[in-house]
C-alpha cells in the first residue's frame, strides 16, 4: 500500500521522484513555519495546525509550478498567511471569545521596575499585544511576525517576502512604534 | 525646552528615529532630570518586551501529528489527483476534441448557403437583383436566438466535394452532346429528325466524311498529242509543260 501511495505522490508532483524527494524533504523543514505563520494570526493552537496543513497540501499540489524553489519557504508562507486571514474572517466565534480575553486585560501593563524579560512574560501583556497586532495593518504585521519568527533578521524577512531590506526595516520600526503607542 | 516636549521623542527615540541631534539632545537631558529618564527607559523597555513578545507569540512548535497527518492526506488523495494531474490527461482532451470537430465537419449534411437557397427558390429577375438589397438597407429584421440558429446553419459553409461526388459528375452521358452555334438550332434539329426518319443515311454520311477527311489526289491533266507539223510556238511551250509534267512524275 505504501508503495502503491509513493507511486502516487511521485505522479502529482509531476512524475518526478527527485522533485518528490525535494518537497519531503522541505515539507519536514517547513512545516513549523507555516504553523507559527498561522498561529500568529489565529492565536489558537488547533485552528492553526487546520490551516498549516491545508497551506502545506496546497503548497504540495502546486509544487510542480513553483520555478525558483530557493523561493519556497516565502512562497509557503504567503500560502499560509492568505489561508489563515481567510479561516480569520470566516470565524467569528473565536473573534467574541478573544474580545473576552481583551476586555479582561487592564492598561498601565509596563512599570519602571519591571524589565523587559518580565512585561513580555505577563499574560496580559501577551493578550494586550495579539491584540494590538491584529489592528496593524497586514504589511506592517506581516513583517512583524516573520520578524519575530526569524529572531528579527531582517536581510532574511526581506528575502522571505521578496522585500527590499530597507523597506523591511521601516517597516518594522513603524510597526514597534504603533504597537508601543497602544501598549505605553 | 520642558519636560513635555523631551519625553514626547522618547517614543521616536526608542524606536531610533529621532535625529541624531536631538538624540544626543534628549539624552544629555534624561542624565539631569530623573522623570524623563525613567519616562525614557520604560519606553525602551517596552520596545524590548514588544521584540520579545512576538517572539514568544510566534515561537511556538507545532504538535508532532501535524507531519503525520500532512504526510497521510497527501496519500489519501494521491490517486485522485494523479489522476488530474498526469501529462497525458490534456492530450488526450485535445485530441478527443480534435477527433468530435472532425467528425462533425465531415459527416455534416450539407446545407446550402442562403443565396444559394434564394438563386433556387427563384429565376433571378431584374427586380429581385435590386430587392434584396432594398429590404436590407431598409428593414432589417430583428435577430431572435431562434432565428439565429437557423442563420448559422444557413450560413454554414457548403461543403467541399470529395473525390466520389467528383467521379460521378464527370461521368460521360448516355446521349452524345453536340455545340450548337447560335442561330443554327433549328437546322441542327430538322437534321436530327431527318436522320431518326431514315431520309439520310447517317453511316454513308459518316463514310463520306471519313472519306473527306483524306488527302486529295491530284491527277495529271491528260491531254492527246499534237501533231508535229501544228505545233507553234504556243503549243510548243504547253507540249513542254506536259512533257516536264511528265518527267516530274
Amino acid at each position: 500500500m505504501d508503495a502503491l501511495a509513493a507511486s502516487c505522490t511521485e505522479i502529482v508532483v509531476g512524475g518526478d521522484a527527485s522533485l518528490e524527494r525535494e518537497f519531503q524533504e522541505r515539507l519536514a523543514e517547513c512545516a513549523t513555519l507555516a504553523f507559527r505563520v498561522a498561529f500568529a494570526i489565529l492565536r489558537d493552537r488547533a485552528e492553526a495546525e487546520d490551516v498549516a496543513q491545508e497551506a502545506l497540501l496546497r503548497a504540495y499540489r502546486n509544487f510542480h509550478r513553483l520555478r525558483d524553489r530557493t523561493r519556497f519557504r516565502g512562497w509557503l508562507v504567503r500560502i499560509a498567511w492568505r489561508m489563515a486571514m481567510d479561516h480569520r474572517r470566516a470565524g467569528k466565534r473565536r473573534e467574541n471569545r478573544e474580545q473576552d480575553v481583551a476586555r479582561d486585560d487592564a492598561r498601565g501593563l509596563t512599570h519602571a521596575s519591571q524589565t523587559a524579560e518580565e512585561i513580555a512574560a505577563s499574560r496580559e501583556f501577551q493578550g494586550r499585544l495579539a491584540e494590538e497586532m491584529k489592528m496593524l495593518p497586514g504589511k506592517l504585521r506581516i513583517v512583524m511576525v516573520m520578524a519575530g519568527i526569524e529572531g528579527y533578521d531582517t536581510r532574511e524577512v526581506a528575502a522571505l517576502l521578496g522585500l527590499p531590506e530597507g523597506t523591511v526595516k521601516s517597516r518594522l520600526r513603524l510597526a514597534r512604534k504603533r504597537l508601543a503607542e497602544k501598549l505605553r | 525646552m520642558s519636560c513635555e516636549q523631551y519625553r514626547s521623542w522618547t517614543m521616536d527615540a526608542a524606536a531610533d528615529e529621532l535625529p541624531e541631534n536631538r538624540r544626543t539632545e534628549l539624552e544629555t537631558h534624561a542624565r539631569e532630570c530623573p522623570a524623563c529618564r525613567q519616562e525614557l527607559q520604560r519606553v525602551r523597555t517596552l520596545f524590548a518586551a514588544i521584540n520579545l513578545g512576538v517572539i514568544e507569540q510566534t515561537a511556538v512548535e507545532p504538535s508532532p501529528r501535524l507531519m503525520e497527518q500532512v504526510r497521510q492526506r497527501i496519500r489519501d488523495e494521491a490517486p485522485v489527483a494523479a489522476w488530474w494531474n498526469a501529462r497525458w490527461v490534456p492530450a488526450l482532451a485535445c485530441a478527443a476534441v480534435l477527433i468530435v470537430a472532425a467528425s462533425v465537419w465531415t459527416l455534416w449534411p450539407r446545407t446550402a448557403t442562403r443565396r444559394e437557397l434564394a438563386a433556387n427558390s427563384a429565376p433571378p429577375s431584374s427586380v429581385q437583383a435590386v430587392r434584396p438589397a432594398a429590404v436590407r438597407t431598409i428593414a432589417r429584421p430583428k435577430i431572435t436566438p431562434e432565428r439565429r440558429g437557423s442563420m448559422v446553419a444557413l450560413a454554414r459553409p457548403v461543403r467541399k466535394p470529395n473525390a466520389r461526388r467528383i467521379e460521378r459528375q464527370s461521368r460521360v452521358p448516355d446521349v452524345p452532346e453536340v455545340v450548337v452555334q447560335p442561330g443554327q438550332m433549328e437546322a441542327v434539329m430538322q437534321f436530327a429528325q431527318a436522320l431518326n426518319n431514315g431520309q439520310i443515311d447517317g453511316a454513308k454520311l459518316l463514310a463520306d466524311l471519313k472519306a473527306a477527311d483524306q488527302p486529295l489526289k491530284i491527277k495529271p491533266l491528260e491531254t492527246p498529242e499534237l501533231a508535229a507539223g501544228e505545233s507553234t510556238g504556243a503549243s510548243e511551250a504547253g507540249s513542254t509543260n506536259f512533257v516536264r509534267s511528265a518527267d516530274s512524275r
